[in-house]
């Protein structure tokens, strides 16, 4: 008996263990969204809050009025969904063509990918490849190109697709089907898991990427709603220009840190809203990529 | 004679040399926006790299600049390069050792939770911060750490106690243990995920086995599960000790940002190359710093793969 009370204790104590980890991880987001609906004189009187003190939705009804966060919004969403489609074809298809042993240099794929995750010529090359050479500087595919293929998802993609039988392509093969029919009739439909779960990868990497805007795009049309936020964070007169309704007088100021915080919302709300349908995918993504290696 | 043979013998070449062609044109469809991909943004930048060398101007073409030999590395003498340097590695190890603690304690927690949906719920909200990008974060942080004009909860926390707030912001020594806690928070339910699928594949016989034979639950995983995880953690480890001279720019820039007050302790060897190239435009430094930064990498790469071949051949990456 008292081995089962000393049992009973100490897991009570794991259980609150792990809600006082998952409430930590919680948190930040909830003080987010309580912050983004308070009203302004409340959050830099009191500060970011855990629950309104002023409930005030002004800060939303700048965003959407402003219009130019909008926009990056847009934009993330079209790179995206853009980049999300060209890198998994891009990605499976090479990953498709090191598979092939017959000819010599699709038997060095492999070897030519691996190199680039091993050593790398830098940031400035990098830099002068993409602007000197490509002309990719202030373009939409300056943040949709870079990202194309990641030699680590290559990686994934090529294992995935050897443990699909060998058998059935050398039928289909012999069937009189060309590589193409192969790759888009027999392998992509098989490997649809692995698909989906690179697919949430990529586009969350696209996502969430803010190094290739700022790297490469100057025009700030052109301005991913992950690299707004950034000027906005540094930058109150950028958060000013940003959030300013057109047409109206330059004494009424957006509540800056209100709309820092919806922002934020905005920004996080796809993935927290997709979150619980995707969940299975990502989990398995990760095992399978990582244990692996 | 011989010349009507030789004609032949090309011509026969030249149709198997075509032949072979169309037989692999899809393939080669295929495969060559891949190829074309990273022989632009990889092997291309490989080539680039002689730049570190050279004295380089915009207008000029790469390969006219006038050779300077080891002139660009002269930053290698500054204090502020070795303290980046200093910071990468500093960074890095505690990033990997917390993280390894943190992910793996976790994931030793949630194996003990016995109703599924709590762990569930527990794995879904840990893992909810692997998905948001450092920006955010860097928001998030101001919503804990700012003290004007608007403070956050950690400050509001400590004047609610009567302490004087300390201010984060301007303090860059307190910034490690920021950086160190925000790692923690962002990986820990991505790194707990696998070391629990790891755990869930150990035999449960050894359990039962040790069950029977008494042990208690601290002790069956002190002497099962963590010997039985020493293959993945070790792999994990080495691949993170691989990439210790990579920091994390996205992650450092995105919280310290341009703060010059916090530049001692959180500058990193990226960040440091990313202002010499964007804020003071000395493109010969950046890129010398590039290299070395390349060079050194590379050898503890090939290291540490070295090493996880030794231990756990299945998991090297080559």
């Amino acid at each position: 008996m008292h081995m089962r009370t000393h049992y009973r204790f100490s897991n009570l104590l794991l259980y609150m263990l792990a809600a006082l980890i998952a409430s930590a991880c919680l948190l930040p987001f909830w003080m987010v969204v309580a912050s983004s609906l308070t009203s302004e004189d409340s959050l830099i009187r009191h500060g970011y809050t855990l629950w309104p003190r002023q409930f005030s939705a002004t800060a939303y009804h700048y965003i959407i009025a402003a219009g130019r966060i909008i926009r990056g919004y847009r934009i993330s969403f079209a790179i995206t969904i853009i980049g999300t489609f060209l890198s998994l074809l891009c990605t499976t298809a090479l990953a498709y063509a090191a598979l092939s042993r017959k000819w010599w240099w699709t038997r060095h794929i492999s070897f030519f990918v691996l190199v680039t995750i091993l050593f790398n010529g830098g940031m400035v090359p990098w830099y002068l490849v993409c602007t000197k050479i490509l002309f990719l500087q202030d373009t939409l595919w300056a943040l949709i190109i870079p990202y194309l293929v990641n030699p680590w998802f290559f990686f994934l993609a090529r294992n995935y697709f050897k443990t699909l039988p060998e058998a059935l392509m050398e039928s289909a093969r012999i069937d009189g089907a060309t590589d193409m029919t192969i790759f888009t009739r027999i392998m992509l439909p098989m490997a649809v898991p692995m698909l989906a779960a690179l697919g949430l990868f990529i586009a969350l990497n696209y996502w969430n990427d803010w190094w290739l805007s700022l790297m490469l795009v100057e025009k700030d049309y052109l301005l991913p709603i992950q690299l707004l936020l950034r000027r906005m964070e540094s930058n109150m007169t950028m958060l000013y220009q940003l959030a300013s309704i057109p047409g109206m007088s330059n004494a009424q100021r957006p509540p800056a840190y209100g709309v820092r915080m919806a922002t934020v919302v905005l920004t996080v709300g796809p993935i927290v809203f997709l979150y619980p349908f995707l969940q299975r995918f990502f989990i398995t993504g990760i095992t399978v990529g990582s244990i692996k290696g | 004679m011989q010349y009507a043979q030789y004609n032949d013998q090309s011509r026969l070449s030249m149709a198997r040399f075509y032949n072979s062609l169309r037989a692999q044109s899809w393939l080669i469809v295929l495969g060559v926006p891949g190829l074309l991909f990273f022989l632009f943004f990889a092997y291309l930048p490989m080539a680039g790299l002689i730049i570190a060398f050279q004295d380089f101007n915009h207008a000029r073409h790469v390969f006219d600049g006038p050779f300077v030999g080891l002139a660009n590395f002269r930053f290698l003498h500054s204090p502020d390069f070795s303290q980046a340097v200093f910071n990468t590695i500093f960074l890095n190890t505690c990033f990997i050792v917390t993280g390894l603690v943190c992910q793996v304690g976790l994931a030793l927690l949630l194996n003990e939770i016995r109703l599924r949906w709590f762990r569930r719920v527990t794995q879904s909200t840990t893992l909810l911060p692997y998905f948001i990008s450092w920006v955010v974060v860097a928001m998030m942080a101001r919503g804990l750490f700012a003290s004007a004009p608007t403070p956050g909860l950690l400050v509001q926390f400590q004047k609610l106690l009567g302490q004087v707030p300390i201010s984060w912001y301007t303090r860059g020594s307190l910034w490690v243990s920021i950086l160190i806690f925000a790692n923690i928070w962002k990986w820990i339910g991505y790194g707990s995920v696998i070391y629990l699928a790891a755990i869930v594949g150990i035999d449960p016989e050894l359990y039962e086995a040790a069950r029977v034979d008494g042990a208690s639950r601290w002790q069956r995983i002190r002497y099962i599960t963590i010997p039985m995880l020493k293959p993945t953690i070790s792999i994990l480890t080495l691949l993170a000790v691989g990439r210790i001279f990579y920091g994390d720019f996205l992650m450092i820039y995105g919280m310290v940002g341009d703060n010059g007050l916090l530049l001692p302790r959180t500058d990193v060897i990226d960040t440091y190359v990313y202002r010499a190239l964007r804020i003071y435009g000395d493109i010969g430094m950046a890129s010398a710093a590039g290299l070395l930064q390349a060079v050194m990498g590379f050898g503890t790469i090939i290291c540490a793969n070295l090493f996880i071949r030794r231990i756990h051949p299945d998991g090297a990456l080559f």
